[in-house]
């Protein structure tokens, strides 16, 4: 499983830190998230999939079938 | 595309957004729009000398994304609004499009990004708890002026840095400007003059001496290399107090309505109390305040089957796209635990509501407070007021309602 945020599309909004805290940071001076460095994206795999559900920008890309 | 090449049809509609029919009875009017056969994310209405209004939730989506073709920026020629606001200065920064503005942007974003917010929240708390306190005993008060009008105002001018005892003074102006442009445009002027005299007092008083508030970084920060201008500062200062004064008031006012309406809905709010950081999700959906941002299109061109002409006007209807049932199912009903609820209530794309994280934090701590502190309030409706325009923002002006008086927390 992989994922990144899509810098192009993300504009901000923080959703996805709020329903998956330990998955996601916020860069604030880019005004964007991006997935958190070293994180187990399988462990994580719920809450990422909530997150990406959520974005209103559709900015979350998650590939289920990718390896790390 | 040209419109020559595709015989493509106007979908003209008889619409008005400043009507008070829409603000009596706004899903109605709505729904109209949304349901009517054949169905069309869009229309052409001939009032206040033609617009269009987008409503269906892919097409906005699309326009919002695309600010080449969907243009904020305005002139004297071609003014903002529909009809033309009766002030003319462009804001800072939703009056700007491409790179410059997220230029400008950037030298707010020290303030209003998620950890900012997120550090505000004990004086956000402290706020919210004396403001209750200072009705908490009576058993009625009007919500409205003496809680979530008052919150956001206060919140705002002390991120500023300017006298926040001065709140109620400012938002008189700030609701002229937003709710009286069209109807009573003298009173908006009045309003714009007011402000304008007041920041280049504000001004004056912060050249002086720079602090440690977002004004001050107005006026300390190059944007490409250039200080702002006085004009540019109150500009942005506008902006600020515009945005962060009025719509967090009116997504609250108009969600403790739906509360009031449904008693399984307030029973669940105070059962999951816990969850209402998330549950506003689908108050700002259903109950968000924003009935329209405007763009002007910037060529001709053939959008979602419609034609539109350089210089047209748009009106981009967060409010019913948030409604769309083909985003939504089931729109109408409130569902704090919808999943999929990608609503566009802080706008979508660059301009992305700047205050949205603080926006929440208010909103989601006025919500547990009223909830915790005072559940059983009930809104007296024959005394409700609803401010006369909605086109701009559909929002509460007095609120007036009862409770079980409960204790101060704090000693007076």
């Amino acid at each position: 499983m992989r994922v990144f945020v899509d810098p192009e599309r993300c504009r901000g909004h923080a959703l996805c830190l709020s329903y998956a805290p330990d998955a996601f940071e916020f860069i604030d001076l880019e005004d964007r998230s991006s997935v958190r460095a070293g994180i187990d994206v399988v462990a994580l795999q719920d809450q990422i999939l909530e997150a990406a559900r959520e974005c209103p920008e559709r900015a979350i890309v998650v590939d289920l079938e990718q390896g790390e | 595309m040209s419109t020559s090449e595709k015989n493509v049809q106007k979908n003209i509609i008889d619409f008005d957004h400043h009507s008070p029919e829409l603000r009596d009875h706004n899903t109605e009017v709505l729904h109209k729009l949304i349901y009517t056969e054949p169905r069309c994310p869009m229309g052409w209405s001939e009032a206040h000398g033609g617009f269009w209004a987008i409503w269906g939730y892919d097409a906005l989506f699309d326009a919002v994304q695309n600010t080449a073709l969907f243009r904020s920026v305005h002139s004297e020629e071609l003014p903002k609004g529909v009809p033309g606001a009766p002030y003319k200065d462009p804001l800072i920064p939703i009056d700007i499009d491409g790179p410059i503005q997220q230029e400008f942007r950037k030298l707010s974003l020290g303030w209003f990004n998620p950890g900012t917010a997120k550090a505000m929240e004990p004086r956000i708390n402290e706020i919210c708890t004396e403001l209750i306190d200072a009705f908490i005993e009576r058993g009625e008060c009007d919500i409205s002026q003496e809680l979530f009008t008052a919150l956001p105002a206060r919140v705002t001018l002390e991120m500023l840095d300017w006298e926040s005892d001065r709140w109620a003074e400012w938002i008189e102006w700030v609701h002229a400007i937003i709710h009286d442009s069209v109807l009573h445009p003298d009173k908006a002027v009045e309003g714009a003059n007011n402000m304008y005299t007041n920041i280049a007092v504000e001004t004056a008083k912060r050249r002086e001496k720079l602090g440690d508030d977002l004004f001050s970084d107005m006026m300390r920060t190059k944007v490409n290399g250039e200080y702002l201008t006085d004009e540019q500062i109150r500009n942005y200062a506008m902006l600020v107090m515009l945005g962060g004064m009025d719509t967090t008031a009116g997504v609250t006012g108009n969600t403790l309505l739906e509360i009031d309406k449904d008693p399984a809905l307030r029973q669940q709010l105070i059962d999951e109390i816990d969850f209402i950081p998330k549950a506003i999700e689908e108050f700002l959906r259903f109950a968000g305040p924003q009935g329209g941002l405007y763009r002007r299109v910037a060529e001709d061109t053939v959008f979602h089957d419609q034609p539109m002409n350089k210089d047209d006007r748009v009106l981009m209807m967060y409010w019913a796209a948030n409604r769309d049932p083909n985003m939504f199912p089931d729109p109408e009903k409130i569902d704090i635990h919808r999943t999929n609820n990608r609503h566009m209530t802080f706008g979508l794309g660059p301009h992305r509501c700047l205050g949205s994280h603080h926006a929440r934090l208010m909103f989601s701590t006025m919500l547990r407070e009223i909830m915790t502190r005072l559940p059983d309030f009930k809104v007296q409706w024959d005394k409700l007021e609803r401010f006369e325009d909605c086109g701009s923002v559909y929002a509460v002006r007095h609120m007036p309602v009862t409770f079980t008086p409960g204790k101060r927390s704090t000693a007076s």
